[in-house]
């Protein structure tokens, strides 16, 4: 039935769904930081899903293997539409809220304040304010359509940046501090009343993206042209890349202050845990969910090692097993430990295979938590108080506690951690594994002992993902199953799914992505999970393969798409010929 | 000396009798072929060599050592290899790591020489990726160049036949086991294939033993047959023998009406 519905208003009505949705959460009314003028975060995304939907209607579309653009014209009135239905749901969703009475609402959905609903109408109450959300609902849809029939050497610098503007408009705190450093001066671009960007800031910045994004993609392809490729400068350029990619990891700590570093270790510790997830999920084929439980061994092993104390409810007490080993010569033993544990996790899961396997290591996961902080423990690793005072890593003077410090011990581990999966990747012993995820029983008939691969990717995961574990009780230093939930294995693997399985540099864009991005945009912060959801819906629905997928697996998922695209093309086409679409947005351009 | 022996397996499931009793053996350096009807228990002969089932009765015994009992993989470490009836490659690999998965159990290398690219690593995996490109060439320009590069679900239905047996010649067996080789392949493809069998004997000096359907590849390539129904031998020799044992006949065409 909804597909009988004309696309415009099909795109009005998606949109004016999520918009109430984001108004319903309260993102909308409680995310106040400006980041141009006075329009805060809030109001930034309670214009994006009109803007978003105007762009889908009217963008170039390929039909029968033939690029239709459509004309600023047919554009705008096709944005104007969507918007007009998105209003349309707003304003019913306005009208409903008055009529019930604000606090009715509220005892339900406590996002629903005053404030919300002035700022929905403007702060004009009755028809005025409802007619002046659907204006600017129509005003923006017809924004998204312009933005839609847009050339695309216009376009994409538009968009581009208009992100950069927006981005920048939420920075300020990584961005003044670095500026401050450098010894600019930054109050022409953030207001220091608003704290967010100025008029003339937020334009100087547009301006100036949009410019060198437009003069770059008009000039690049030209310029590659004109230099003269050998094998000899592309080895040169690759040097200069991979020395540039290096200055760039050693200063970012410095540029970008402590705060930021500690988001940076963050990071880090989580591409550990996802490159070790990653050998067992990606390479091996083994779904695991209960990853947590080595980041768990890791840093409990790491606590009792270095000599941290149990907390107790009188004070601080050794833990019946203490020692006082230096870090570095712990940890050699932390992922002997966790490897370990990884046999005994690995071996009564060996005749499990998919969904069964998943089930049971994630309950192995949560036994791993529930005995870190068992009663029956207390005397080892303190119970539900946990564990404190874990000593810093010291070589020399340096001791690592120091966020910018602790960055680059983080920085190191990583290197080896990627070096240690890199190599793997294109061994006897992953091509084994690889053999194993394709299809188990060949393998072993191929030669391949299961039992034993199985094993040792349980045991290699472990370990790399220990060292996450280790270096976490070195960042925090202090521990308790707080920070051992279920949740740290969903986000190890959602950095794996989002990366690309089997893929390395998949690894750290998807920590950098779910980790980085909102410790850095921390008015985000308590939406999250709302953010991993939709992260990873538009992942499975827009590219299945991963955002740096490992290069194999996306060819045989695009090749399910073509056939996918064709069989959906055929049953559309069908569909077409029945029921009445309206022809919108499908000039000449 | 019999290369393998099989002597009265057994094979249920539930109630059903695949295999009962089942004997025969394979003499080195011989192409022995198995024939019969559908559901005789020929492919479940083949998952009993192989360890993929246990029987629940009888012995197999390879070079005068019963292997009844190991795993899939020490099987395939001993000498016996395997294609299957229906094409089982690792798809999302290339042609020439699928063939290499196949030297693994002639190679050693483990985690720590992968990582530390010991001399004896490189070595190793040169060695291979050399044996590798070998078996991959026993076809010819089949399995030859960028193909080579190319992941393995891109290739032709013959081709994945092709790369199947080329994975198995790469453990290096001295007994291969061909599960209807020629199935689904066209008329040129066939007669083709039937010169690769007869060549990876007299070229590899293997013994092969293979189900096939086709009775002019049967025909084509054995020294001898041996005919099953009902999970029992019903005829076994020359191919003329069986062709025309009146049991065979019997088996695939059924009895003549009464009267």
């Amino acid at each position: 039935m909804f597909r009988r519905i004309p696309r415009v208003v099909r795109a009005g009505l998606v949109a004016g769904i999520v918009s109430v949705y984001l108004c319903l959460v309260g993102v909308v009314g409680s995310l106040v930081t400006d980041v141009v003028g006075r329009i805060t975060v809030g109001r930034v995304l309670l214009s994006i899903p009109a803007i978003l939907a105007g762009f889908l209607v009217a963008r170039p579309r390929v039909v029968s293997g033939e690029v239709r653009r459509s004309s600023v014209r047919a554009g705008v009135p096709a944005g104007a539409i969507v918007g007009l239905t998105t209003g349309a749901l707003l304003a019913v969703f306005v009208g409903i809220v008055n009529l019930l009475g604000v606090d009715t609402v509220r005892n339900v959905f406590i996002a629903v304040k005053p404030g919300l609903m002035s700022l929905l109408t403007f702060g004009h109450a009755g028809v005025v304010g409802s007619v002046l959300r659907i204006a600017a609902e129509v005003a923006l849809g017809a924004v998204g359509g312009v933005i839609g029939a847009m050339q695309d050497r216009i376009r994409v610098p538009t968009v581009i940046a208009a992100t950069v503007v927006i981005s920048l408009g939420l920075l300020r705190r990584i961005v003044h501090p670095a500026l401050a450093q450098l010894g600019l001066r930054d109050d022409w671009l953030f207001s220091v009343v608003t704290l967010g960007l100025t008029w003339f800031g937020a334009a100087a910045v547009f301006v100036v993206t949009f410019v060198t994004t437009f003069a770059w993609r008009a000039n690049s392809a030209a310029i590659r042209a004109r230099t003269h490729r050998t094998p000899a400068t592309e080895r040169g350029v690759r040097v200069v890349v991979l020395a540039a990619i290096g200055a760039g990891l050693i200063a970012l700590p410095f540029l970008v202050g402590s705060i930021f570093s500690q988001i940076l270790g963050t990071v880090g510790i989580y591409i550990l845990l996802g490159l070790g997830l990653n050998i067992v999920v990606g390479y091996a084929g083994l779904l695991d969910l209960g990853y947590v439980a080595f980041f768990a061994v890791g840093a409990y092993t790491t606590a009792v090692l270095t000599g941290g104390s149990r907390v107790t409810t009188t004070g601080y007490a050794p833990p019946s097993f203490s020692l006082h080993l230096s870090f570095f010569i712990a940890i050699p033993i932390v992922v002997v430990v966790a490897a370990l544990v990884g046999l005994v996790i690995g071996a009564p899961v060996l005749r499990l295979r998919g969904d069964y396997l998943a089930i049971v290591t994630l309950g192995f996961g949560e036994i791993a938590r529930v005995l870190f902080s068992s009663d029956w423990l207390k005397g080892a690793f303190g119970g539900t108080q946990g564990m404190t005072a874990i000593p810093a890593a010291p070589i020399g003077n340096l001791d690592f506690r120091n966020t910018q410090h602790f960055y680059f011990l983080v920085l190191a581990f990583c290197l080896i951690a990627v070096y240690i999966s890199w190599r793997l990747a294109d061994s006897r012993v992953g091509r084994a594994w690889n053999a194993m995820r394709e299809d188990e029983q060949v393998a072993e008939a191929v030669g391949v002992s299961t039992v034993r691969y199985k094993l040792l990717a349980f045991a290699m995961g472990g370990a790399i993902g220990s060292l996450g574990g280790a270096l976490f009780a070195v960042q925090v230093g202090a521990l308790n199953n707080a920070s051992f939930m279920l949740l740290v294995s969903i986000t190890a693997l959602a950095v794996v799914i989002l990366g690309g399985m089997g893929s390395i540099p998949g690894v750290v864009v998807g920590a950098l992505v779910l980790i980085g991005i909102p410790g850095v945009f921390s008015e985000f912060e308590q939406y999250r999970l709302l953010l991993y959801g939709a992260v990873l819906m538009a992942i499975m629905i827009l590219r299945p393969q991963g955002l740096i997928p490992n290069v194999r697996r996306s060819q045989e998922l695009e090749e399910e798409d073509v056939a996918q695209d064709k069989w959906a093309g055929a049953v559309t086409a069908d569909e077409h010929a029945t029921s009445p679409a309206l022809p919108l947005g499908e000039g000449t351009g | 000396m019999n290369l393998l022996d099989v002597q009265g397996v057994s094979k249920h499931f539930g109630g059903l009798y695949a295999l009962s009793g089942l004997d025969f053996a394979v003499e080195e350096g011989e192409i022995l072929s198995i024939i019969g009807p559908n559901g005789a228990g020929k492919s479940t002969v083949f998952n009993v060599i192989t360890g993929l089932y246990a029987p629940d009765d009888g012995d197999v015994v390879f070079r005068g050592e019963s292997i009844v009992g190991l795993t899939p993989n020490q099987i395939t470490r001993l000498g016996i290899a395997r294609t299957f009836q229906t094409v089982h490659l690792f798809p999302n690999m290339t042609v020439l790591e699928n063939a290499m998965v196949g030297q693994h159990c002639r190679s050693r290398t483990t985690i720590f020489g992968a990582v530390f690219l010991t001399p004896s690593m490189r070595r190793e995996e040169r060695s291979i990726r050399e044996h590798a490109e070998s078996a991959l060439g026993f076809f010819g320009q089949r399995l030859a160049g960028y193909r080579q590069d190319q992941p393995a679900f891109s290739l032709s239905y013959a081709n994945r036949r092709r790369l199947e047996m080329a994975r198995a010649l790469a453990t290096e067996p001295s007994l291969l086991l061909l599960d209807e080789p020629t199935a689904g392949m066209n008329p040129r493809e066939t007669l083709e294939l039937r010169d690769h069998i007869v060549r990876m004997r007299d070229d590899l000096g293997l013994t092969i033993l293979v189900i096939e359907h086709d009775m002019r590849v049967v025909k084509g390539v054995s020294d001898r047959v041996v005919a099953c129904d009902y999970g029992q031998k019903i005829a076994e020799g020359s191919y003329e023998d069986v062709a025309n044992d009146e049991h065979v006949i019997e088996a695939y065409l059924g009895t003549k009406a009464a009267g």
